[in-house]
């Protein structure tokens, strides 16, 4: 109990240290809620965890299953905030607790799944080659180029304009650079990812131990 | 009802393209889902029973076809479904039928020299060098560029997010930033088993 009261002394302590930003807390909360009420309320196959804050604008479309876990928060940037587009109606979307979404947008045919911790810039997460259905005569039929479920681990960080496209299995605590594009890739933990393909995976732990020496 | 208020979108568009907008071609049975604007004085040519829409979940984007001067020459072929396809043509754009485009930019030129004087226009472009052709059956995904003097063979699949800087030939998938091949789309073709019956 007097833990919990502590908390509340120092968040209503930085309240007052920066009211704007409070106002601005509160409002996404409330405008998280809101969007809570009108997808989950109706609708069984989407399920929003409570505190959700919504600092941008939230689009849930399509018949698939959409989860979204307790304290996850979505940022507005270049593209309309976060956009999730479900294709079919087996398609499943799960993301983890207390991921941090700035302008995603998944589209998701076949299966989807998020960790916890997710970090996000305008970045693509995409498991088939079309959105919309191809023609019965055309090539993106064939048996290769069929949706692949997507995994992403814990503590991934997405930087801008990265695509994670159909078969990418990224592990945990991975840093996936800007403008770098995965393809049907088991990236492993702790890594660096760049390059479109992504080609080039560089440790981390490595990296942080040289800037350390420089 | 949907189906009917594009169908019907189409029709109206179509003629007013043919009373006031010569330079627009269209063929019956277009069918616009979101807005859709085509601007500049070149010729625009569209074929039968085509497919303008926006791409879904994304308010803003709509498809738009930019002509740069008069000289300019747009072709789509018959049944292409394009969703949010932006294109700037100075050159010449063709584009096969049954194609499926997404959320793709389509540019034949640079704008501007890469000198620094940036003078506009770039001196070495001519139509030879800068034409983009899209053959049949091709689909593009989303977040992909084309850029000048590139043609892509019929039947590729080109996925989303690659920048297209050379030319992809037939039945190939090509894959990232600048879009290499991956390799021919293996399988059995999908379409010669159903080409027999098939209009």
């Amino acid at each position: 109990m007097n833990g919990f009261l502590k908390q509340m002394a120092s968040l209503v302590a930085k309240a007052c240290r920066d009211p704007l930003s409070a106002i601005d807390v509160g409002a996404a909360l409330a405008r998280g809620t809101w969007y809570i009420l009108r997808y989950s309320l109706f609708n069984k196959r989407i399920r929003i965890g409570f505190p959700f804050r919504a600092f941008g604008p939230v689009t849930l479309k399509g018949p698939g299953y959409i989860s979204i876990e307790k304290g996850c928060g979505a940022y507005s940037n270049m593209f309309d905030g976060l956009t999730i587009v479900t294709l079919n109606d087996r398609a499943r979307v799960t993301i983890g607790k207390k991921s941090r979404m700035g302008g995603l947008t998944i589209r998701c045919a076949n299966n989807v799944r998020i960790g916890g911790k997710l970090l996000t810039s305008a970045s693509l997460i995409q498991d088939s080659i079309m959105v919309n259905p191809p023609r019965q005569r055309s090539f993106a039929n064939a048996a290769s180029l069929r949706p692949l479920p997507v995994s992403i681990g814990n503590n991934v960080w997405l930087c801008g304009q990265a695509s994670i496209l159909r078969g990418s299995r990224i592990g945990n605590d991975t840093v996936v650079s800007v403008g770098s594009i995965t393809h049907d890739k088991k990236i492993g933990e702790n890594l660096l990812v760049m390059g479109g393909p992504s080609s080039t995976t560089l440790p981390i732990d490595k990296l942080m131990a040289w800037e350390k020496r420089s | 009802m949907r189906d009917m208020l594009a169908r019907l979108r189409g029709e109206l568009f179509t003629a007013w393209c043919r009373l006031f907008r010569k330079n627009i071609r269209i063929g019956p049975g277009l069918r616009i889902y979101k807005r859709f604007s085509i601007r500049g004085s070149g010729t625009v040519g569209i074929g039968k029973n085509c497919l303008v829409d926006g791409i879904i979940g994304d308010r803003r984007q709509y498809c738009c076809i930019d002509t740069g001067n008069a000289d300019s020459r747009v072709r789509i072929g018959d049944n292409a479904r394009l969703f949010a396809v932006k294109m700037w043509v100075k050159f010449s754009v063709v584009i096969g039928s049954d194609v499926l485009i997404e959320e793709c930019g389509i540019i034949d030129t640079d704008f501007h020299s890469i000198d620094r004087l940036r003078t506009s226009p770039p001196p070495l472009e001519h139509f030879e060098k800068c034409r983009i052709i899209i053959g049949d059956r091709v689909c593009i995904g989303a977040r992909s560029v084309m850029t000048k003097g590139v043609s892509i063979g019929d039947d590729a699949v080109i996925s989303p997010g690659s920048i297209i800087t050379r030319s992809i030939p037939a039945r190939f998938f090509a894959c990232g930033n600048p879009a290499k091949i991956s390799g021919p789309i293996d399988g059995p073709p999908p379409y010669q088993e159903k080409i027999e019956g098939a209009p």
